[in-house]
Formats: structure tokens, C-alpha cells, sequence
């Protein structure tokens, strides 16, 4: 008896999760599908690098190469493995992958996460801004205090 | 064709992959529930959080998000408002410290293997969330 009690309990409570949990899974596919999409056109366009070409001059405030612009703004659009597959392709020193590294570990997929953070329903038109201008003003911060 | 080919392969593994932990997550989840175990398993994690601003059922999707990744944090965080147990200004300051900090394992190892320093990244990204949302839950009275 005491052996179906303890069954019952551990298959309902599993039960109920497995529910919860397709069901928020249904919820984050719903927003995921279509904003893949879009990211994954959009980099067809010439969208991105026509945004990083008006942020390379800002690239040396960050102390970071102007070439960073299309990293950064990939990362901040697209998502991190987008980024580093550039990242890898540039002449950076470890100070410069430091800074980028703090930039992009604060601020990316934008486009993904802020549609996530609206499906949570928490404010991202709060969040989003918040965390681009932290993550580039955390990476200032390193780049003028961090030795070396 | 390579495009959508590249698109569907891209966007089929990333939906396999949430869903390999978001219901495992929430299997766990309720299983915690049922048998009051994730009372004691946030006991460590229950000064820290409230000092920071966070009530006590916020600390399992941040826990999830911190480790695993926004998406994941976030899909437990909807099952939990769903039902009511976490509400308007707590759903936003766990948004908040996840939007800044996230998946910090995955994360500081892409970096690292690019040869950014770990050391540096990973304290800096907990240190500001923590501080950043802190001063919110100050500014929203939710302390």
C-alpha cells in the first residue's frame, strides 16, 4: 500500500511536469520558429554590415580593432557562435578577446532573447536597452581598468 | 537550398535541444515540489537571492537560467507564472539579472576557447547582474 502511495505520487508529479513541460515548450517554439527565421535572413542582408560600418569608429573607445564592429554587431543580432566564428577570424590580442568576450557575454541573440523575455512576459523594452548599454559600458570599464 | 537547408538544421537542433532540458527541468520541477525537496535544495541559495532582491520561488528559474541558458530559465518561468507563484516586478528582476547573466558555463567556454580570459568574463557578469539588480529590487520596493 505504502509502495503504490509512494508510485502514485512520484508518477503524478512526474506526469504533471511532463505536462508543464511541453506546454512550455509549445510556448517557446511558437516565438523561437519565426525569430530563427527572421535572424537567418537577415543575415543574408546587408543590414549588419551596414550597422557595423557606423560603429567602427567607435571600436577604439572599446580599444578594439574597427574590424570588432561586424563581431559585435553579429553577437548582438545573431548569437554568440555567429560572433566567435568571426571573432576567430580576426588578428586580436587576449586583452581585446577579453573585452569583446564581457561586451558580447552581457549583450547577444537580442533578437532571440528579447522576444523570450517578452513571451515571460518581464519587460524587455526594459531589459534589452539595459543590458546593451551595460555591456558596452562594462567593456569600457574593463578596457580602462583592467592592467594590461 | 543551402540557406534553407542550414535554417532547418539550425533551428531543428535548437528546438531538440530545448526540449531535452526544459521538460526534464519541469519533470524535476514538480517531482521537487511533490516531495518538498526544493525547499531544502534552495535553503543554500535562499540568503544570497532574498538579499539581492528575489522571493523564494524565483530562485529555481534563476538557478535553471544561470546554468543553462535564458531560454531555459524563462520556460520555467512562464510554467511559473502560469500558475500564479511569481508575479509582475519578480518575473522582471529575474529577466533582468538572466538578460545579464546567463548560461555562464556554455558561454565562458566559447570565449575561452577563443582565447578571451575566463577569470575575467565570468566574475564580471555575475558581479554586474548581481549589483544591477539589487539596486533595482531598491528602486521597485521589492525588498
Amino acid at each position: 500500500m505504502r509502495q503504490l502511495i509512494f508510485n502514485n505520487r512520484l508518477a503524478g508529479s512526474a506526469r504533471l511536469g511532463f505536462q508543464r513541460g511541453v506546454h512550455v515548450f509549445s510556448q517557446l517554439a511558437s516565438i523561437m520558429i519565426p525569430v530563427y527565421i527572421v535572424t537567418a535572413l537577415l543575415k543574408l542582408t546587408p543590414a549588419l554590415d551596414y550597422i557595423s560600418g557606423l560603429f567602427q569608429p567607435f571600436m577604439k573607445y572599446l580599444g578594439l580593432p574597427g574590424e570588432a564592429a561586424i563581431a559585435l554587431v553579429t553577437g548582438t543580432f545573431v548569437n554568440l557562435y555567429a560572433a566567435a566564428a568571426i571573432i576567430a577570424g580576426l588578428d586580436m590580442t587576449g586583452r581585446q578577446l577579453t573585452i569583446i568576450a564581457v561586451i558580447l557575454g552581457i549583450s547577444h541573440s537580442q533578437i532571440m532573447e528579447t522576444a523570450i523575455v517578452g513571451k515571460m512576459k518581464a519587460r524587455p523594452w526594459l531589459v534589452t536597452p539595459m543590458r546593451v548599454v551595460f555591456g558596452l559600458s562594462t567593456g569600457m570599464a574593463v578596457h580602462y581598468f583592467m592592467p594590461v | 537550398m543551402g540557406f534553407v537547408w542550414e535554417t532547418s538544421a539550425g533551428l531543428f537542433s535548437l528546438l531538440l535541444k530545448v526540449f531535452l532540458i526544459v521538460v526534464p527541468l519541469m519533470v524535476l520541477l514538480e517531482i521537487f515540489r511533490e516531495y518538498k525537496i526544493i525547499d531544502k535544495l534552495i535553503i543554500p541559495f535562499r540568503r544570497p537571492a532574498g538579499a539581492i532582491g528575489f522571493k523564494q520561488d524565483s530562485i529555481y528559474p534563476l538557478l535553471a537560467g544561470i546554468i543553462f541558458g535564458i531560454s531555459y530559465g524563462g520556460g520555467v518561468l512562464i510554467g511559473e507564472s502560469a500558475s500564479g507563484r511569481i508575479k509582475g516586478n519578480q518575473k522582471f528582476l529575474v529577466a533582468l539579472y538572466l538578460g545579464l547573466c546567463h548560461a555562464v558555463f556554455e558561454d565562458t567556454l566559447i570565449f575561452m576557447s577563443l582565447g578571451a580570459n575566463g577569470a575575467v568574463v565570468l566574475p564580471v557578469r555575475l558581479v554586474l547582474a548581481t549589483g544591477v539588480v539589487f539596486m533595482a529590487a531598491i528602486i521597485l520596493k521589492e525588498k
